[in-house]
């Protein structure tokens, strides 16, 4: 499912980023990847049940899997 | 807010392949506007649905008024259970063991033939010895990258 959008997934901590972002802001990583699906927007962390269960206390866009590795 | 007791899961019906650009509209709508949406997804291998965690349906039709590529806006209400299952999807990792060759199908050793050493499943990792005459050595790699070859 690797089609063409304008967002590409940090390949450490699968963050989503706009396309020809250098370093992820989120972990400093230099590597990104287009081959991501699934994605996960946290808006509410604090009453989020989903953000709860993965433990996640702050705003995010992550993708789901990268390739075929889960990244949350 | 009353918190978890009372989030819900919305999926609504989008037209295939646009999931990804209309999650980041409702996000950005989400946050101009204030609404009470909590998580937005787009569940990996499943086509034209997006699931919306909100309190209530209200906040969901305002998120999706007008958008584009949006087909049905009636919800379809999910289970908790049901969301984690598609936001954790179990993984088919390709049985591998030590000793079998591979190839070797992305990354810098692309194209190349290796014997597997170790598998570490937890890490996604698998140790190969690389079969080229003129450049042996080991790596680590991620276990996407290899392809078990018929022996």
């Amino acid at each position: 499912m690797a089609r063409r959008t304008s967002l590409i997934a940090c390949k450490n901590c699968g963050a989503l980023v706009p396309r020809g972002t250098k370093v992820c802001p989120e972990c400093g990583s230099t590597q990104f990847t287009e081959n991501w699906s699934g994605m996960l927007v946290v808006v509410d962390p604090e009453n989020s049940v989903i953000a709860r269960e993965l433990g996640i206390d702050k705003p995010v866009r992550k993708a789901i899997l990268i390739g075929k590795k889960v990244m949350i | 807010m009353d918190g978890e007791a009372d989030a819900r899961f919305y999926a609504i019906l989008v037209t295939s392949g646009a999931e990804v650009n209309v999650a980041t509209i409702i996000a950005e709508r989400v946050r101009a506007l204030g609404l009470d949406i909590r998580s937005i997804i787009v569940p990996p291998r499943i086509k034209g649905y997006v699931i919306l965690e909100a309190h209530d349906p209200g906040d969901v039709y305002d998120a999706t008024r007008g958008l584009r590529h949006v087909k049905r806006r009636r919800p379809l209400i999910l289970k908790f259970e049901e969301v984690m299952k598609l936001v954790k999807p179990e993984v088919e990792i390709p049985a591998l063991k030590p000793g079998q060759v591979v190839e070797i199908v992305a990354g810098a050793f692309k194209g190349m033939k290796a014997k597997v050493i170790d598998v570490n499943q937890a890490k996604g990792q698998v140790t190969v010895s690389l079969l080229e005459p003129l450049f042996r050595a080991t790596a680590t790699i991620p276990i996407d990258e290899v392809r078990p070859l018929e022996e």
